[in-house]
């Protein structure tokens, strides 16, 4: 349960620092937090209580059957989000060097240009 | 049912052609685009195929050889068939204008972006795994940023970045709501998932489909979501506006189409029309105060995608029939309208409305394009647009719902009035005497999709058989049979 509050805490303050922040750059540690916090949220969905890695172990059936092992499908998940977090930042950061090139300032309320 | 892998090579092809004109970019400098080009052509003739088969037989494409719901598999039913040839079609079209099109930046680049984009559109609409749709989501996501910010210009840069916040933000909700479901029926497969649903239940039920709703919602234009949308549709080039405006927004709309259809059994079904009536009236008012063309078509776009939403899931068999038919119409007129436009405009600064003055005299076929595609959305007749429009209003008085007539008519005034001032400029005499000429092939680009819209508008039928999709879409229990039963 605490892996649930904390995992949900993390994502609340990415959220929170995507809000108020007015620098480009806290903005996208923002996302990269709260993205943090839902990576964690998968891992813990998967996670036992003195669980083992799921690997084949040298045990015969029956010491196969009383041990406990985590879930890999959330850990499998995960590496693959993170891989995508990494390409969103990457480019995110692209951005930001563009943008502050072209601006001339990293406050996303000097940067608008566009309008509805 | 048959199994077999050939739609895969519909993934695999344009993924493999981005990596290798990538790798070797300094190479293909100068062929890079018709590279592409090819690519889409050959895409085109397998999408052709697919659709073939799709129409007489599902197709399950079970990947290394793991029987559902165990890996993943890809699964053609005859809805996604008709998809995938559409954006095939759309495909060849926006790689042969771009040839012409992209003038400027390292070309093999934009290229390699543009198949990476096509990859995931068709990996999203093949997929029978949640997370790899969310996989193929990312992937045209981020090939979607990319292209948005191509140019390097002041405010495209800006519009990318805000695009790039504001969908990834949406992504982890939809994350959030894979890990939920994940919790709670233990299996990822969209048809396994859809049989289990049953047991989720009160608070849970709730948080899971708030959640899919705000992740898929971003890339689907929803109210409260839509705020990237017409900055990232007006300052991209006009050809990733296109493919943006025509397919960007329904791989989004056809995750909520498996959602609340295929896995969600028809729950929450109510909230989903309100947000497409609300959509549409705000994306239609404010479509009509704007000056600048593009930005004019972005929030036509979300207003279109309202219509779509509120007849999609009105969940009667008459509604879901003209909904198809309306999406199939936005696609092929929205796309008309970017590129034609795009074309006339593309040395003007800002996209004004007002730059289009005369152009039916010095580009005739272009503007031809403007006037049949603005014509189709509105729903003139002899364009697919009316019978598409005239099925669901008659939809929704078959319904009772009178209310949702008048707002469909009230949201087609506006339309009327921005189209019509659009089309006025194009006959008015101008000062302007710059003229370039329109290469051979652009226009065969436009005259392709004018007369296609007039053909689908007078014989409606040649779509396929649109009915039996929309009966499979509302009877859930064949797709799940049909995906769990193989042997």
């Amino acid at each position: 349960m605490i892996f649930f509050i904390g995992s949900f805490g993390l994502f609340l303050i990415g959220l929170l620092i995507m809000m108020t922040q007015k620098n480009v750059f806290k903005i996208l540690l923002g996302l990269s937090i709260a993205e943090t916090g839902v990576h964690l949220f998968l891992i813990t969905i998967g996670y036992i209580k003195g669980g083992l890695a799921p690997i084949i172990f040298d045990l015969n059936p029956t010491q196969m059957l009383n041990t406990k092992f985590v879930d890999p499908v959330p850990q499998a998940l995960i590496l693959t989000s993170i891989v995508i977090g990494v390409a969103v930042l990457g480019l995110g950061l692209a951005f930001i060097v563009n943008l502050v090139k072209h601006y001339k300032t990293e406050d996303i309320t000097k940067i608008k240009e566009l309008k509805w | 049912m048959v199994i077999t892998n050939f739609p895969l090579y519909l993934i695999i092809l344009p993924l493999f052609v981005a990596f290798f004109i990538f790798m070797f970019h300094s190479f293909f400098k100068k062929i890079a685009l018709f590279l592409a080009f090819l690519t889409f052509l050959v895409n085109g003739v397998i999408a052709y195929y697919v659709y073939l088969a799709s129409q007489t037989q599902s197709i399950l494409v079970k990947l290394a050889n793991f029987l559902p719901p165990i890996g993943i598999n890809l699964f053609v039913y005859k809805f996604n068939g008709l998809l995938v040839l559409v954006v095939a079609v759309v495909g060849i079209l926006v790689s042969l204008y771009s040839l012409y099109y992209i003038k400027e930046g390292d070309k093999s680049r934009y290229a390699s972006l543009l198949l990476l984009f096509f990859t995931g559109m068709n990996g999203i609409f093949l997929t029978g795994d949640i997370f790899n749709f969310f996989v193929f989501f990312e992937i045209l996501s981020i090939s979607a940023f990319s292209l948005v910010g191509y140019e390097n210009k002041k405010m495209s840069i800006e519009a990318g970045f805000k695009y790039l916040v504001q969908a990834s933000l949406g992504s982890l909700f939809f994350l959030i709501a894979i890990g939920l479901t994940y919790s709670q029926v233990g299996t990822l497969n969209i048809a396994d998932i859809a049989s289990k649903i049953g047991a989720i239940t009160g608070p849970m039920k709730f948080l899971i489909f708030g959640s899919l709703i705000t992740g898929l919602g971003v890339e689907t234009a929803l109210f409260p979501l839509n705020f990237w949308l017409p900055d990232a549709h007006s300052m991209a080039p006009s050809s990733i506006s296109a493919i943006l405006s025509g397919l960007a927004i329904n791989a989004g709309l056809y995750g909520v189409i498996v959602v609340f259809y295929i896995i969600g059994n028809g729950a929450f079904l109510n909230v989903l029309i309100i947000v497409g009536v609300i959509t549409m009236l705000i994306g239609e008012s404010m479509a009509y105060r704007q000056t600048n063309y593009k930005r004019m078509l972005a929030f036509s776009s979300t207003g279109q995608m309202g219509l779509v939403t509120m007849a999609f899931f009105a969940g009667t068999p008459l509604l879901v029939v003209a909904a198809i038919f309306q999406l199939v119409n936005h696609i092929v007129a929205k796309v008309l309208l970017f590129l034609s436009g795009g074309y006339i405009l593309k040395d003007s600064k800002g996209y004004a409305i007002s730059d289009l003055k005369g152009a039916f005299y010095k580009y005739p076929i272009a503007a031809l394009g403007i006037i049949i595609g603005a014509l189709s959305l509105l729903g003139i007749p002899l364009t697919l647009g009316f019978y598409s429009k005239i099925k669901i209003l008659l939809g929704f008085a078959s319904l009772n719902k009178f209310v949702f007539i008048v707002l469909i008519l009230v949201a087609s005034y506006f339309e009327g009035v921005y189209f019509i001032k659009v089309i006025a400029n194009l006959f008015q005499r101008s000062d302007n005497e710059k003229e370039f000429s329109i290469p051979f092939f652009v226009n065969l680009i436009f005259l392709f999709l004018i007369i296609t819209i007039v053909i689908l508008g007078v014989y409606p039928k040649l779509l396929g058989n649109i009915s039996t999709m929309a009966g499979e879409l509302l009877n859930r229990s064949q797709y799940i049979s049909e995906v769990l039963n193989v042997r």
